[in-house]
């Protein structure tokens, strides 16, 4: 649901195996930075899924925490699949240091390359909100801070909100993102 | 290296089977020089050329159908579960089902035509792609499936971009073991019901009782098999799964 720039997302109650482990819930999004936390394991990731699959009005698109290139296909060949605006996604790897990689196979690129690579896969299928899904983890400092200035140059220059998940808050102070926290048995959200 | 070590090893048959030969019957077992010479001969009066190049086709007709058919069912199968349920033992009851009986049965259906020789082959092969490619497709890795369904994939990008690429390897196993199989069903089939082939030949000398030209028969067939394999198959799979040998330079950091 749209509402001046601000898109709110819902979220039906979760189960598995017949438990429920995920509160309904929904979210004002502005535009900018979100950020959930919450523990490993707590339903962080469900919450991202179900907002994707349950939102048909909005078109979420989610940022995997492990990057799913294909790789079989190099990076433009990955990007021509969501988008046929080649300009647009040029551009954007241009911004995320990543135009020389146009012709790798993500085989051929580190983990923080592949990462901010699927970003901008997710930003070039012209999104209403952005859902990242742990972009964080695994990465080494430098890697965090290239990936923090590529979500600077998102919000600076795109009106979208984006919502990531992530249990290492500390990684995005520099964003001055708006806080929830998902925590409970089973989790719900709140603000912090 | 490996293509001497083959050659070593190809030559180390063939002084094996000149051993074996000169102990034994030379009518039941002649030695190579003699099946070279038969196979000069047959190559001399073009004889060889028609009965190669007229199994050859069965052979691409008759895997080519199978090949389709076998996918087709092998994709449903594997992703819908309703008709595995049903049809799975489908499937595997023609698995079993002896290539003779499928070949007497279509050529008693349709008469000792073309099409019951091809239809025979293509019944009894499909079931082995349908079963290599449903294997396959259960392999499939969930998060490209949740990927494509998140940013809308179509259809066909599906299909092209992320089936294919993950069939690739069962693909090629079914290539293999499917064509390895298929030609020698095929010479039944030609034994049994055609005056062409490889097979009819072989039935010939058979009842002339001449081996030297029935393995000559067999080895040029071999040998066209091998230059499948070494210039067709071979290159194609080294190039598709190329992406595979990536993973060793994933582990560099920027």
């Amino acid at each position: 649901m749209f509402k001046d720039g601000v898109v709110t997302v819902s979220w039906p109650n979760c189960r598995f195996d017949g438990k429920e482990v995920l509160q309904s819930g929904q979210l004002a999004l502005h535009p900018g930075c979100s950020v959930v936390s919450g523990d490993s394991g707590i339903g962080k990731t469900t919450m991202l899924r179900a907002i994707a699959q349950n939102n048909s009005k909005i078109r979420s698109v989610l940022v995997f925490q492990e990057p799913t290139l294909l790789p079989w296909l190099t990076l433009e060949e990955n990007l021509a699949l969501v988008s046929k605006e080649h300009e647009v996604a040029i551009k954007w790897l241009d911004s995320f240091g990543l135009y020389n990689c146009l012709g790798l196979r993500p085989g051929q690129m580190s983990l923080g390359m592949q990462r901010r690579a699927a970003i901008v896969r997710g930003l070039i299928a012209k999104p209403d909100v952005l859902l990242l899904d742990e972009p964080s983890a695994s990465l080494d400092q430098l890697n965090i801070d290239r990936l923090l200035d590529c979500l600077v140059e998102i919000i600076h220059s795109r009106s979208i909100p984006i919502l990531l998940v992530s249990h290492q808050i500390d990684h995005f102070e520099r964003l001055k993102a708006k806080q929830f926290y998902l925590g409970g048995s089973p989790a719900f959200i709140s603000e912090v | 290296m490996r293509i001497v070590e083959a050659c070593l090893s190809l030559l180390g048959l063939l002084l094996l089977w000149w051993g074996v030969s000169a102990i034994s019957d030379p009518l039941v077992l002649p030695p190579p020089d003699a099946v070279f010479y038969a196979l000069v001969t047959e190559i001399g009066t073009g004889e060889l050329w028609t009965h190669l190049g007229a199994t050859l086709f069965r052979v691409v007709m008759a895997f080519g159908l199978a090949w389709m058919v076998g996918v087709v069912i092998g994709v449903s199968l594997g992703r819908i579960k309703l008709l595995d349920r049903w049809f799975w033992s489908w499937v595997t009851t023609f698995l079993n089902l002896p290539a003779l009986v499928v070949i007497v049965v279509c050529y008693l259906a349709l008469g000792m035509t073309e099409t019951a020789a091809i239809l025979a082959v293509t019944i009894n092969k499909a079931p082995l792609i349908a079963v290599n490619v449903r294997d396959g497709v259960r392999q499939f890795d969930p998060k490209y499936d949740e990927f494509a369904s998140n940013y809308g994939l179509s259809f066909s990008q599906k299909v092209r971009s992320i089936w294919i690429p993950q069939l690739e390897p069962f693909l090629f196993t079914a290539l293999r073991t499917g064509l390895s199989l298929t030609w020698k069903v095929i010479l039944v089939v030609e034994l049994i019901g055609r005056s062409s082939g490889v097979g009819f030949q072989i039935h010939l000398y058979f009842q002339l009782f001449e081996v030297d030209v029935i393995l000559a028969y067999a080895l040029s067939f071999i040998v066209v098999m091998q230059l499948i394999e070494w210039l067709c198959v071979r290159p194609l799979e080294k190039y598709v799964q190329r992406w595979r040998s990536d993973g060793q330079l994933a582990q560099l950091q920027v």
